[in-house]
């Protein structure tokens, strides 16, 4: 049964290569959502086989991809036989994501054929997209570090593939550029990780009795380092202390943080308004930018042997949070807006991983994933018809879009949390696991922290509502903004194909908060955390009405301040945010990274400096010898080539000849010693 | 004992091998002439081009196929032996294809000819032996003094394969002698516009190279304790030096190995060749070249001088992290496209360097899986760029943009060449580069980390040149520029293809490598 899992992440690869086949562009892109759709399917088979049992052990199948015996000492003793493996693995949390990853992936890929309609690239768009979605897949189900770090990068690449999409215009470039060098930080910090594992894992895990199922320990498998981390943590793994741990558990957040755009390397994500609106959407919702916080729930156990991270990574959770939110209230392109919203959301997932609310973070994770892909996709709409992304040019959306501003509004409700919506069931969850402050194992960060927490969280929830419903009511709502050459009244309702996705997601919007309802919560929980202790999420009223009063209030203060398109008070709110401490600083960190670039850039003409002063002489010293005695360079154009020939033969004779009698004839230092 | 080929096994064993308990593969019936065969083709075909005429377009043809022939049955041959060794799937520090004869017996310190495969030398030869067919292609253009350019061509190939396969110093260090000149003579007569300065440079530091290389060799051929003075034991190296002397050869090899691999203070000889080589050459001087470097310092510094090389393992560290950052850095600020990808191969060995110094068994398995991989992409990048520069007459990364308009092909090679030097997985430099760091990292941790941080740098010049050289919007100089020619995909695609196979199944040839290896590790610990 769980074999399907392989089909599930496999069929996506295969409509990618063989989207090659088909002769029309569009019809290869017709394949891939065939091949999207079916993994789909069988995803959800996947789904309610696990959630039928639940509490199974993990199921895992793997394939070797390299393996030998190096008979090396890595530290820790001699290892056993070096091993990389590829595979699937099946639990809770796979279980849950690989069909939301699919259908996100589903949805954007049948609105690309619509919004691309008429550009060239559509194959290659379409290829990219279907490899993507493979390795998102392949990523969610990935059974150990190595194929987890395999499908890291090829995401890595996709999303620049898909950002640098337009590949003409130089902006785009410069924001695939941007975003590829940035993850790549974090790409290392992962592979440094990886490393550090293995050298200080594989001699003991090769000691261990194998694990059932498999004819081999993996010292990179997940479910044997869920042992070997707490094992580690009691002093019982030879050569790995707690500094251990520590140095992995920062590494993979930083790795974590660099690809969620969390602070202060949030631009990357904000370039995704350079790429088509479709892949926008899947970089920020399903793909990319969620993969930080699949890695730190991944490794959770390890997280949870090491306090002091947890708490860091909520402190820089929470900061994210706000100074995400702040951007995004201090930026007015729509796309910008969104993904900074996007990066303050997976701020508070963090924060909730942080303070031991592992479920909670991932069902926030959920319900955001559905409601960013909404936004972006209508943002992508109204762009689109508009021609513009600045929500001051815009205006109108509402009576000359209907349905796309209806779904906005949708997705504006649920990110920001309304009540009794989506993202207020996750977002409940957020502030109650602040509250409550407890990890699993009973420790819990100090309450000053806390408090600075709970103040994190609850202003992150206000700016957020505040941000998207700003960018609705001025965006959508009133009368059109005139500007040369813009027709109004040509806007229209975008073809089905690009409307249909939307209607989908405004419905799982809407309803898949049943999943978070307090009763069902728990349930959720103890699927995606397949630990030996059951979850307790405690229904907390004081969260679900500080979360009901931040969060409506934000969205309803947007409202009495923009409702009326009032320009002064906009562009005060927006100067305000601007200069906000955090803003301000998060803005000057990001110009100080690029300032960084640069200054990285202007050394590199020193090497090659320091090559033509110092080292040519040099080295002329030797060549020019040789010049010199054949008598200059000229007359080899002369083509005297012979005398050339016998020239250098000459020169090589004689110096091995004097090595020779250097050597043989016996120097006193050297033969002597015999 | 050495089973030797009924007709070769002449004279007996020679002095330095000993009684030696290896054990070859090399079963009755198998041809042992496998390796003299692969080796001396390529000379045969200079013979039979030397009695070819050069004057007519149809001589010429002639004479281009005469010389892919001499390069293609090497090929062939090395195929057929790294396939028979993955079949074979032998463990233990044993070398296939042995066959030696007595030779030189006169000499105050004896030689044989004695020629044999291992782990290590199989892929690299291989590479090579590809390299020079893939460079034979590239040259089909090539008219000015054809008959001597392949004729250079030929022989230095009899060197470079020659030196992969000796199991006896003297010998390898004339194959080695044998690809200096050549070397030069393909700079100056075939190069860019500063080729004759770049020549010089080259001739003289790979002169200074070989003697220094001779120096060590006779050093430790001196030294032999089991018998009488020999060279022959490239195989059984059982030689045990003062400390003095191990590290006074350990400074001969390895500066003698770093001005050809390079080794950063030592680079410019090689950077000016690169640059100013005409393409085919330059892919040559990369992936043989430096290349057979790399082995060398393997061979000769890492399994002649473990003491040495282990007392100043913090030196070659040293060296190999100013590398991976000087090569790094100096081809993010580049303009000269070919510069850029010299700068960029200095940087890509200070990573050999690095495993090499490490000399842990993981990563030296990653250093020749690299040194492969990376002949390969650096092959394919220098030859996208090589094309790129006939048709724009330009090597300014400044005045090229937009060229994927014109150029699709061109373009999605150059890509999957860059992806592979970066270490994308599944493309030839990634399980390299993983294995390399995993391996150093314990032993090196400090550095492993710098080399690592280094590998942003080979992002960035990656993403600059796709980016500069072939994105953005369309140029009307460009306009009428044509996409790679079907002679141009003959000797590109099988490149592109050969990083995309050796990226998915490194698992193949990685426990092959790793029987050479471990005897070098074997030397290295157990001194």
């Amino acid at each position: 049964m769980y074999n399907l899992a392989w089909a599930v992440v496999l069929v996506p690869l295969g409509a990618c290569l063989l989207s090659y086949l088909p002769e029309a562009p569009r019809r290869a892109a017709q394949f891939c959502i065939a091949g999207t759709a079916a993994t789909l399917v069988l995803s959800l088979v996947l789904l309610v086989d696990r959630l039928l049992h639940n509490n199974a052990a993990p199921y895992q199948s793997v394939i070797t991809f390299l393996t030998f015996s190096p008979n090396q000492d890595l530290g820790g003793g001699v290892v056993g036989d070096f091993h990389l493996q590829l595979g699937v693995r099946v639990d809770g949390l796979s279980a849950v994501m690989m069909p939301v990853v699919a259908l996100i992936s589903l949805l954007v890929q049948l609105h690309s054929v619509g919004s691309l309609r008429g550009e060239g690239g559509m194959r290659r768009y379409a290829a990219v997209l279907s490899f993507g979605t493979f390795a998102m897949l392949a990523f969610v189900a990935s059974p150990n570090y190595f194929d987890l770090f395999v499908m890291w990068e090829m995401v890595s690449v996709c999303c620049w593939l898909l950002l640098g999409h337009w590949w003409h215009r130089p902006e785009s470039l410069r924001a695939a550029r941007r975003a590829f060098l940035v993850t790549r930080v974090g790409d290392l910090a992962l592979l440094l990780a990886l490393i550090l594992t293995y050298v200080k894992f594989s001699a003991n895990v090769a000691l261990l009795p194998a694990t059932p199922g498999q004819d081999v320990n993996d010292p990179l498998s997940f479910t044997i380092l869920g042992q070997e981390w707490h094992r580690a943590h009691l002093g019982a793994v030879a050569g790995v202390g707690v500094r251990t741990l520590v140095a992995t558990a920062l590494l993979l957040l930083l790795a974590a943080a660099v690809k969620s755009a969390q602070l202060p390397v949030q631009g990357w994500l904000a370039g995704s308004a350079e790429a088509p609106p479709p892949a926008a959407a899947l970089i920020q919702s399903a793909g990319v930018a969620v993969m930080g916080v699949l890695l730190v729930a991944r490794s959770y156990p390890l997280f949870l042997e090491v306090p002091p991270v947890l708490a860091t990574m909520a402190v820089l959770g929470a900061l994210t949070a706000v100074a995400s939110a702040l951007l995004a209230l201090a930026h007015t392109d729509m796309q910008r807006i969104l993904a900074y919203a996007t990066s303050s959301h997976l701020g508070l997932a963090f924060l909730a991983l942080g303070v031991g609310a592992l479920s909670a973070g991932v069902f926030h994770l959920f319900t955001q994933a559905f409601a960013v892909a909404l936004m972006v996709l209508a943002a992508g709409n109204v762009a689109r018809a508009y021609g513009v992304r600045d929500i001051h040019h815009l205006g109108g959306v509402w009576e000359r879009m209907p349905r796309t501003a209806r779904a906005m509004l949708a997705g504006c409700a649920a990110s920001a949390g309304v009540v009794l919506l989506s993202g207020f069931w996750s977002l409940d969850g957020v502030v109650a696991g602040v509250l409550r402050n407890r990890l699993p194992n009973g420790a819990s960060a100090p309450a000053v922290i806390q408090v600075l927490l709970i103040a994190g969280v609850l202003a992150a929830l206000t700016l957020g509502a505040l941000a998207l419903f700003r960018m609705f009511a001025v965006g959508f709502l009133g009368e059109p903004v005139k500007r040369r050459g813009f027709q109004p009244e040509k806007v229209r309702e975008p073809a089905v194909g690009m409307r249909a996705p939307l209607a989908v997601l405004a419905v799982i919007c809407l309803v898949v908060g049943l999943v978070g309802i307090p009763g069902v919560r728990a349930t959720f929980g103890n699927v995606v955390f397949a630990g030996a202790t059951p979850q307790h999420e405690p229904f907390s009223v004081v969260a679900l009405l500080l979360t009901a009063v931040f969060a409506t209030g934000g969205a309803a203060l947007a409202g009495m301040i923009w409702v009326r398109r009032d320009e002064a008070a906009t562009d005060l709110a927006t100067r305000v945010a601007a200069a906000t401490p955090l803003a301000a600083a998060t803005a000057a960190l990001g110009t100080l990274g690029t300032r960084l670039g640069v200054l990285l850039v202007r050394p590199a003409a020193l090497p090659p400096l320091i090559d033509d002063a110092v080292l040519e002489p040099l080295a002329d010293a030797v060549g020019g010898g040789l010049d010199v005695a054949a008598g200059g360079a000229r007359r080899l154009q002369a083509g005297r080539l012979s005398s050339y020939t016998l020239t250098a033969v000459a020169a090589t004779a004689l110096l091995a000849l004097g090595a020779t009698l250097a050597a043989t004839g016996h120097l006193p230092g050297v033969g002597g010693s015999r | 004992m050495i089973a030797l080929h009924p007709l070769l096994a002449a004279t007996g064993t020679g002095t330095g091998t000993g009684t030696s308990t290896t054990t070859t593969t090399t079963s009755g019936e198998f041809p042992t002439v496998l390796l003299t065969a692969l080796i001396w083709t390529s000379l045969a075909a200079v013979v039979i081009l030397l009695a070819l005429p050069e004057r007519t377009d149809e001589e010429r043809s002639r004479l281009r196929l005469v010389a892919l022939a001499g390069a293609a049955i090497p090929l062939l041959l090395a195929t057929f032996g790294l396939n028979y060794q993955i079949g074979q799937d032998f463990i233990g520090g044993t070398t296939s294809f042995e066959e030696q004869r007595s030779w030189l017996t006169s000499l105050p310190i004896q030689s044989s000819y004695h020629l044999g495969v291992d782990g290590i030398s199989l892929p690299l030869l291989l590479l090579s032996t590809l390299l020079f067919v893939i460079a034979m292609i590239a040259s089909w253009r090539v008219v000015t003094r054809l008959r001597l350019y392949l004729v250079l061509l030929l022989v230095m190939e009899t060197g470079v394969n020659g030196v992969l396969c000796s199991l006896d110093y003297l010998l390898l260090l004339l194959f080695w002698g044998m690809t200096i000149v050549p070397v030069f003579l393909l700079i100056a007569i075939w190069g860019g516009p500063g080729r004759a300065r770049a020549a010089w440079r080259q001739l003289g530091f790979a002169t200074v190279g070989w003697a220094l290389l001779v120096a060590a060799a006779l050093l430790l051929a001196a030294k032999v304790s089991n018998g009488s003075p020999s060279f022959d034991f490239v195989k059984d190296n059982t030689v045990t030096l003062s400390r003095g002397i191990g590290r006074l050869g350990f400074w001969l090899s390895f500066l003698g190995l770093g001005l050809t691999l390079p080794v950063v203070p030592l680079h410019i000889a090689a950077r000016d060749a690169l640059t100013e080589a005409s393409t085919p050459i330059a892919v040559l001087i990369r992936g043989a070249v430096m290349t057979m470097s790399g082995y060398g310092l393997m061979r000769m510094t890492l399994t002649g001088f473990p003491e040495g090389a282990h007392y100043f393992g913090t030196v070659m560290v040293v060296l190999a992290v100013l590398g991976a950052l000087w090569g790094g850095i100096a081809a993010l600020g580049q303009d000269d496209l070919r510069r850029l990808l010299a700068y960029a191969a200095v940087g890509q060995m200070g990573m050999v360097l690095l495993a090499i110094a490490s000399a842990s068994a993981i990563a030296l398995n990653g250093a020749v899986l690299l040194l492969v991989a990376d002949g390969l992409s650096g092959a394919l990048l220098l030859l996208v760029a090589g094309v790129v520069q006939e048709r724009t007459r330009t090597r300014s990364i400044a005045r090229l943009g937009g060229l994927a308009w014109q150029m699709p092909k061109l373009a999605a090679l150059w890509l999957v060449a860059g992806l592979a030097t970066i270490g994308l997985p599944f493309l030839a430099g990634f399980v390299a580069e993983l294995m390399i760091f995993t391996g150093s990292y314990p032993v090196h941790r400090v550095a492993t980390i710098l080399v690592l941080a280094s590998t942003l740098l080979t992002t960035a010049y990656v993403l600059r040149t796709l980016q500069r050289i072939f994105f953005g919007p369309s140029r009307e100089a460009f306009a009428r520029l044509k996409d790679a020619t079907t002679l141009e995909l003959t000797y590109l695609l099988p490149l592109a293809i050969a990083v995309i196979i050796l990226g998915l199944l490194p698992g193949r040839v990685i426990p092959v490598i790793n029987n050479g290896v471990q005897s070098v590790v074997a030397r290295f610990t157990g001194g």
